[in-house]
């Protein structure tokens, strides 16, 4: 018999509790955003308001049914990324999701439900005055919050990816790392969905939610290609994951404050 | 060369050098293409910057401050001050230092508080270059845009005259205060300051007696420094390391245990324990992650990139810059209120070492220039545009 099993190192022992522990943050997110959305949406009346378009007396069956609505489709906009862009591992969802919590702006429940209650073509009523520049930057300067966070956060992901570039001869890393391909689209991106905040104003939440949302998505892939390709950056990534899951939970309560009846 | 040529060239080509700015063989300068846009794009920034000053009239609490606080006089004389400020101590408030300076901008009228603040905004940028060990006009620029791009409010903390004095105001002087110990530990050897034994008291006072959070902390920074300088450097104990720490405590205590704070507490409905414990909660979170959120993220970004990704070490004074934006940061969970401008201190040492880092790995990795460029211009453009709202929005609150 073989007695020389040498133990593993306590690093490599808590670089295999990741995973589990990556499930079990998740879960636990996704209960305490199932019990904000019930808040939000109970307390916004949408299960009351399908209710009596529908002719029911009771709300508590329709209220479920919204809730589990939305949980599930907040699960699809963080699991379908994961799949199509193929970083299939819990800590990656446990990322985008942290990333998700942290950055994504909050659309409300009622709104989606009275989203076709009335005409979407509208123009922005910062435009009815006229088209001056003060007009456009109020029509547009929601978006703005994109040049605090987004354009910096892009600029520190290129900076990180060409250090590892330069100094790695891994394969996963080109040898020129660059992605400026990437900007160009993005920012084509961001003037239709200006374009179309603009035209189009009832869809303003759903524009700015859009922008952010593929925003997030494209630092996402790029951040998953940066740690798989480098083990220095595995740490990191793990630190980064806790401070966007803190802003996630602040933002969580902050919301459950707002709405709890 | 004729003589007076001469007598004129040699100490200016001396100037330029120690300034670091590159000299062609013909001796005459050559600025950088980056520092003639880092120029143009922070002139752009100071002119909207003072334009937004020159708009914001005196409002809310500056009308009260332009009276006697005794008595309810406008003021007319200095004796009106000390007199109010007495009052304020004994009912109101500690922070008679910066309230004391905010009346004496506000005797001097609209135009000349605008000159002053905007004088005390540079001096700001200015000191944070000191403390990032790079003046140069790239580094000085950064200092300018971030100190706006990643504030938590803007109008409260560098525009509303109460707020300036409260936060530009008196983060220049703590920055002074802080130099000290930081020159002491990253150079040693260099000789002490003239006389620093002697105007480090006044200036200890004052640092501590700035505000409730930035005050203790930078007290508490100086007690790591010593303890540093005694046990680890096995050094004698300069003695204007402990006069200004002495003074720094006088000064906390002054402000933190003034009767005036202990009078506005009691007008606040008690709460239960626990209701106090998730408010304060709320608050400290409300604070790092939403407040505190751009400059932290940067921060940390950069540290793990500077730690991890190049394999670089953090030296003394870095930690030692992030102790004390920890310390100024959980200071207030002893406060019943954490306001947004509040976080203005640490939002600073925050941007310290985001630029020590920058600076540091632009010299490992030059071509990472790109990225840097990139990232600041769009925060420029985001400081810009948030003048550009204030000038556009503001009403200010009567």
């Amino acid at each position: 018999m073989n007695n020389n099993k040498i133990p593993a190192s306590i690093s490599q022992q808590i670089a295999g509790l990741t995973g589990p522990i990556a499930i079990i943050l998740s879960i636990i997110l996704l209960l305490v955003c199932t019990y904000a959305l019930w808040d939000v949406q109970t307390a916004q009346g949408v299960g009351l308001y399908l209710a009596i378009r529908m002719g029911l007396e009771h709300t508590a069956g329709l209220d479920i049914l919204c809730a589990g609505a939305y949980i599930f489709i907040l699960l699809l906009m963080i699991l379908l990324p994961c799949l199509l862009l193929k970083h299939l591992s819990p800590l990656a969802f446990l990322r985008l999701f942290a990333l998700y919590l942290a950055f994504i702006p909050a659309i409300s429940t009622a709104y989606l439900v009275h989203l076709t209650d009335g005409p979407l073509f509208v123009i922005s009523p910062d435009l009815w005055p006229g088209l001056t520049p003060v007009a456009l930057y109020n029509a547009t300067g929601y978006m703005f919050p994109v040049l605090q966070f987004a354009v910096p956060a892009f600029a520190l992901l290129y900076g990180c990816g060409y250090a590892l570039a330069e100094n790695s001869d891994n394969e996963h890393i080109p040898s020129k790392f660059s992605f400026p391909r990437v900007f160009p689209a993005l920012i084509f991106i961001a003037v239709l969905l200006m374009i179309a905040t603009i035209l189009f104003y009832p869809l303003a939440p759903l524009t700015e939610y859009l922008l952010w949302y593929v925003l997030l998505l494209t630092a996402f892939h790029i951040w998953e290609k940066l740690i798989s390709a480098s083990r220095n950056l595995q740490m990191p990534g793990h630190i980064l994951t806790c401070l966007l899951l803190v802003r996630g939970i602040y933002r969580i309560m902050e919301l459950i404050s707002h709405y709890r009846l | 060369m004729p003589p007076l040529a001469r007598d004129i060239c040699i100490p200016a080509q001396y100037y330029l050098i120690r300034k670091g700015i590159p000299m062609q063989s013909n001796g005459k300068s050559r600025i950088s293409a980056d520092q003639l846009c880092a120029g143009l794009a922070l002139f752009v920034l100071f002119i909207i910057q003072f334009v937004t000053h020159r708009f914001t009239p005196f409002m809310m609490d500056d009308f009260w401050y332009s009276t006697n606080l005794a008595t309810g006089e406008p003021l007319d004389s200095f004796m009106d001050i000390i007199e109010g400020q007495i009052w304020h101590y004994l009912n109101w408030g500690g922070r008679s230092i910066t309230h004391g300076i905010l009346q004496l901008t506000l005797m001097s009228g609209e135009f000349a508080a605008d000159i002053i603040n905007m004088s005390m905004t540079l001096l700001l940028s200015y000191m944070i270059c000191i403390l990032c060990n790079k003046r140069d006009l790239f580094t000085f620029g950064c200092a300018a845009v971030l100190t706006v791009s990643l504030n938590a409010n803007v109008q409260y903390s560098m525009v509303w005259q109460a707020g300036v004095v409260n936060y530009v105001y008196s983060t220049v002087w703590i920055l002074a205060f802080l130099r000290q110990y930081l020159r002491a530990l990253e150079q040693p050897q260099a000789p002490a300051l003239p006389l620093c034994t002697w105007w480090m008291i006044p200036l200890g006072l004052i640092t501590g007696w700035s505000n409730e959070n930035m005050g203790p902390a930078c007290f508490a920074g100086t007690v790591m420094v010593m303890i540093y300088v005694v046990h680890n450097l096995k050094e004698k104990l300069p003695l204007w390391m402990l006069t200004g720490s002495i003074s720094s405590l006088l000064g906390s205590i002054l402000v933190i245990l003034a009767p005036g704070n202990f009078v506005r507490s009691a007008t606040i409905a008690p709460m239960s324990l626990g209701e106090t414990l998730y408010a304060r909660l709320f608050s400290m979170l409300r604070a790092g992650t939403d407040y505190l959120f751009p400059s932290v993220l940067f921060m940390t970004v950069l540290i793990l990139i500077y730690t991890f990704g190049m394999k670089q070490k953090l030296i003394i004074t870095d930690y030692l810059l992030l102790a004390i934006a920890v310390l100024s940061y959980g200071a207030m969970a002893l406060s019943p209120h954490y306001p947004d401008r509040a976080t203005f201190g640490t939002m600073v040492l925050c941007i310290i070492l985001i630029l020590r880092l920058i600076n540091r790995i632009l010299i490992l990795k030059p071509l990472g220039r790109k990225a840097i460029y990139a990232g600041m211009a769009s925060l420029w453009l985001f400081a810009l545009l948030t003048f550009l709202n204030l000038l556009l929005w503001m009403q200010p609150v009567p």
